[in-house]
């Protein structure tokens, strides 16, 4: 970690050269993060303030003032009045769409990988380098290649347009991201554990449960939260395969907001954003740390 | 039985992920390349071969043209602007700051949203009778243009912008990561030797973190060939046709267009792409480590 | 009675050889100690009496029953490793139960078993807590308790030792030892610690890239080791080798190493010497002393006069490396005898400690 400035010398005596030229720089620097800063944060605060704007303020400019007169009329609209398509029940459903989607996708992804993860670093046999990799090079396939049939796939099954046949797919693409996460984790726990038990007379599954699983408490963190917000914000395979009865949110919003009938309500748009975001959001907030790990982990992920 | 169970436990318990990988990746992929050689409109079908037509079809779409020849320059710009100020920024960051994490934190937080929410966003912030450039125009600067979702020659830079905007924070990470992996010794002995900070960066540190230069490069690259979310909230490939990017060419043949058989087609160019970035760069990893 | 034996055993990453065809019969309540440099294989050989790892050919068994195929689980074995291996998320208490537990065995049972044991182990006051809790040494103690609380068949360690300390290592080297004298279960040690393997092994097995080179009571091996490497391998500081020719002058042998013809009457030949024959004489450094010394078989020794070169203090002894000729060679004097750099002094050679090996082939003769 180094400073570009030496540290401000301890002598007490006033302003020296060095002493001012320290002052200077640093203070350029804490310019410069403000402005990034600035960057970074400035559309979300924009986004927040203008939803709890009036479209009549809206319109008289002033992107950047906080409302005169907060109002939450917008989220009220957003959430349960708003028009989305042919129909004018807000978000809510497409809220509960997303939820009823995610949730079990995740669980089920992350407990797939986790198996696979394990059975891959702990229980090798010949040809698991094979596997590992054939599993793990889905992650650098563009989903575009694979939607066409997928859809053929769901209407014979009679999943399209369904939730669950959006779990489905989901469940089917986090493998290879959720296998390669705790294969790369598992790979740290000791192999002589799995030895001990073993002579101890413990199976695979008991060994995974009861002795790898608990000590693996962080990956399982950091496999949640990847899946979560992967799952949450995907849009191709929710335009792909939706209808609009089981839409997910990243659709009716985008349909919301991009629909080219009626007045634009931006402050609702605005809200209808903000709640999208929301779940995500609050995650990176609660588990920062973790998050940075998914997303270094996810970032290959298509 | 029980003995065989115990001893290919770890095979029976990955064989079902193995099977839905290889008909759900792999058949799906060769699925796609059949299809690519088929007149398929809205169904595919398998009767009307018609070898590599839909590929000579494709080159002789202006349209198509126009998305690969996007891919490129999106890339090129976003790569080029995320790389050297996600850089930049996570050397600030490296300065022994005050609230550091606060920092980090700001610039991180855009990649937990998805690319639609972004996208929404920075349609709005680029709202030439809305957005920043009536912003501009009420500070005094009445003669500020910022028409980049209006203009087909320069709309390219609004999705850079809202790429960057996201993904930045990812990049300036990695940086981050690998400028706290160097030797502090380094610093030591280029103090002691009297080099200047940004000689040290430029000469010692930078050329130092190459394998991250590497990763984010791959990383990037990978999600500039599969940009479609982002590209259908902030622009719908527009003005016209002048944003249009690889993935939503196919989404649009697939799914409004009724030709599958030129969508195919245009996916298994994409995948090309990606496998082109992709070998040379698995290559170099696995020689590295051999 | 025979315990294990290990027959015709092989085993391959690859086209990697790790083990080949080792043949070995253990007899009940032998502690043998596998000894050798790291990748000579012996880690593998245990991990395969374990049945961690399955062999490529060859057969193994336990207690007269053939456990080639059978699951670590059921062929009553228990194991101590280097890294202990102690389940994380479980207290001492747990970990020493849980052997029994998976075996059905009821807690009413189980209790008194880990109390006894964990008392003779001194870790009663450490059952509750977590290994993460417990210095190295606890922790080897809560690993050795794990495997005593099973009673099983046989012990098998794997470098225990080596994670500790060099004082802690030395006792709780003792106190395997004393534990295998009190129960008399036949153990397999994995080490490469010659120290280890002389004090705890009633036999030991030399290994060397995935071959056996010996086996025998340690002395033996220390003496008579049977061929260069084992001679080598063995002894700190480590065996002279000098080189030379045989001679052969009526009935008696001698070895022409340059500087001196060293007799060879005494040697116990195990091929018949031939004249010419280019040899490498073997004489450890607590061997090779000043003539004043009293020898080992009480006979007079072989003396020779020798420049000192260098000297080093150990504290219990002063390594003296002396020029013959040509060649070096390192004696093991008294600590109360320090030789003058660069006088020569007169030393003694106890050729009863002697050992001759072929130039060429390496082997003893």
């Amino acid at each position: 970690m180094p400073a570009l400035t030496n540290a401000l010398p301890r002598r007490s005596g006033w302003l020296t050269p060095r002493r001012r030229k320290a002052i200077l720089t640093r203070g350029f620097l804490y310019f410069l993060l403000v402005i990034v800063a600035a960057f970074f944060a400035g559309p979300l605060y924009i986004l927040l303030s203008t939803s709890f704007k009036t479209m009549p303020e809206i319109q008289s400019g002033g992107l950047m003032t906080l409302p005169h007169e907060p109002t939450v009329q917008p989220w009220i609209t957003a959430w349960g009045e708003a028009c989305i398509g042919i129909t004018c029940g807000g978000l809510k459903g497409y809220f509960g769409n997303s939820m009823v989607m995610t949730i079990p996708a995740v669980l089920i992804s992350v407990m797939i990988g986790a198996i696979n993860g394990y059975a891959l670093a702990k229980w090798p046999f010949p040809g698991a380098r094979f596997v590992f990799a054939a599993l793990v090079a889905g992650n650098f396939v563009p989903f575009q290649v694979v939607l066409a049939p997928v859809a053929v796939t769901l209407r014979t099954l009679g999943l399209f347009g369904s939730v669950e046949g959006l779990i489905l797919i989901h469940v089917i693409y986090g493998i290879p991201i959720t296998t390669m996460l705790f294969r790369n984790f598992f790979l740290s726990v000791p192999n002589d554990l799995i030895k001990a038990a073993r002579i101890d007379g413990a199976g695979f599954f008991w060994i995974f449960f009861r002795i790898v699983l608990p000590l693996s408490p962080s990956v399982i963190v950091v496999a949640l939260i990847l899946q979560f917000t992967g799952i949450w914000n995907d849009f191709l395979f929710a335009v792909s395969f939706s209808n609009p009865s089981s839409a997910p949110m990243t659709v009716a919003l985008n349909n919301l907001v991009n629909s080219n009938f009626g007045v634009k309500e931006y402050n609702v748009h605005m809200a209808a954003t903000v709640i999208a975001a929301a779940p995500t959001l609050i995650l990176y907030i609660l588990l920062g740390r973790y998050f940075l790990r998914g997303m270094t982990a996810g970032a290959v992920k298509g | 039985m029980r003995r065989f169970l115990q001893r290919h436990m770890s095979q029976i318990a990955l064989s079902p992920s193995l099977a839905l990988i290889a008909i759900f990746l792999y058949g799906f992929i060769a699925y796609t390349a059949a299809v690519s050689t088929t007149n398929s409109k809205a169904f595919p079908r398998f009767d009307n071969f018609v070898g590599l037509e839909q590929y000579w079809r494709l080159l002789h779409t202006p349209r198509w043209h126009v998305a690969f020849t996007n891919m490129f320059l999106f890339g090129g710009l976003f790569l080029l602007v995320t790389i050297s100020l996600g850089l930049v920024i996570a050397i600030l960051i490296d300065q022994r700051i005050r609230a550091e994490s606060f920092f980090r934190s700001i610039v991180m937080y855009p990649m937990a949203m998805s690319f639609v929410v972004t996208g929404i966003i920075w349609q709005w912030l680029l709202n030439p009778t809305l957005g920043i450039e009536v912003m501009v125009h009420q500070l005094g600067f009445t003669s500020f243009r910022l028409d980049w979702l209006t203009n087909p020659d320069t709309v390219i830079w609004a999705l850079v912008v809202a790429a960057f905007w996201q993904g930045c924070g990812l990049v300036m990470a990695l940086f981050l990561a690998g400028l706290r992996g160097i030797d502090e010794d380094i610093w030591k002995a280029a103090a002691i030797d009297g080099i200047p900070a940004w000689r040290v960066y430029v000469f010692i540190v930078i050329p130092m973190l190459a394998p991250v230069f590497l990763t984010v490069v791959v990383l990037l690259a990978l999600s500039i060939v599969r940009s479609f979310d982002l590209v259908v909230a902030l622009t719908n490939g527009g003005p016209g046709v002048s944003s249009d990017l690889p993935s939503v060419f196919m989404f649009d043949m697939a799914f409004r267009r009724t030709n599958l058989g030129l969508s195919a087609a245009s996916a298994v160019v994409m995948l090309g792409t990606v496998l082109a970035i992709l070998i040379p760069y698995l290559y170099a990893e696995t020689r590295e480590r051999a | 009675m025979i315990d294990i034996r290990v027959s015709n055993c092989n085993k391959s990453y690859g086209s990697l050889r790790v083990l080949k065809d080792i043949n070995l019969e253990i007899e009940r309540g032998e502690f043998i100690v596998l000894l050798g440099p790291s990748g000579c294989g012996k880690s593998t050989l245990l991990h395969i009496v374990a049945g961690l790892d399955r062999l490529s050919s060859g057969e193994i068994e336990i207690g007269g029953r053939d456990v080639t195929d059978v699951e670590p689980k059921d062929r009553d074995i228990a194991m101590v490793f280097q890294s202990y291996a102690l389940y994380p998320t479980m207290s001492v208490r747990s970990n020493m139960e849980f052997g029994l537990r998976m075996r059905g065995k009821p807690m009413s049972e189980i209790r008194p078993l880990v109390e006894e044991k964990a008392r003779m182990l001194h870790i009663d006051h450490l059952l509750d807590r977590r290994p993460s809790q417990l210095s190295g040494g606890q922790r080897q103690r809560v690993a050795i308790g794990r495997a005593l609380v099973r009673d099983p068949k046989v012990f098998l360690f794997d470098e225990p030792l080596s994670n500790l300390d060099a004082k802690l290592r030395a006792s709780m080297r003792t106190e395997i030892k004393k534990l295998h004298q009190s129960l008399g279960t036949t153990a397999i040690y994995v080490t490469h610690d010659q120290l280890e393997a002389m004090t705890l092994a009633t036999r030991m097995v030399v290994m060397k890239a995935g071959e056996i080179q010996q086996i025998g009571k340690p002395e033996e091996v220390y003496h008579r080791p049977v061929n260069l490497f084992v001679a080598d391998f063995l002894g700190n500081p480590g065996m002279n080798f000098m080189k030379g020719h045989l001679r052969l002058d009526g009935g008696r042998v001698s070895a022409d190493v340059g500087a001196a013809t060293l007799p060879l009457d005494g040697y116990a030949f195990e091929v018949a010497p031939v004249a010419g024959q280019a040899v490498v004489i073997g004489l450890r450094p607590e061997s090779i002393q000043p003539a004043s010394v009293q020898m080992s078989d009480g006979g007079a020794p072989y003396a020779l006069t020798l420049k000192p070169i260098l000297t080093e203090h150990t504290g219990s002894d002063n390594l003296v490396v002396l020029a013959m000729g040509e060649q070096e060679i390192v004696g093991k004097f008294p600590s109360d005898m320090l030789p003058k750099l660069g006088e020569p002094v007169a030393i003694g050679f106890d050729l009863s400690r002697v050992s001759v090996f072929d130039a060429e082939s390496e082997r003893r003769i």
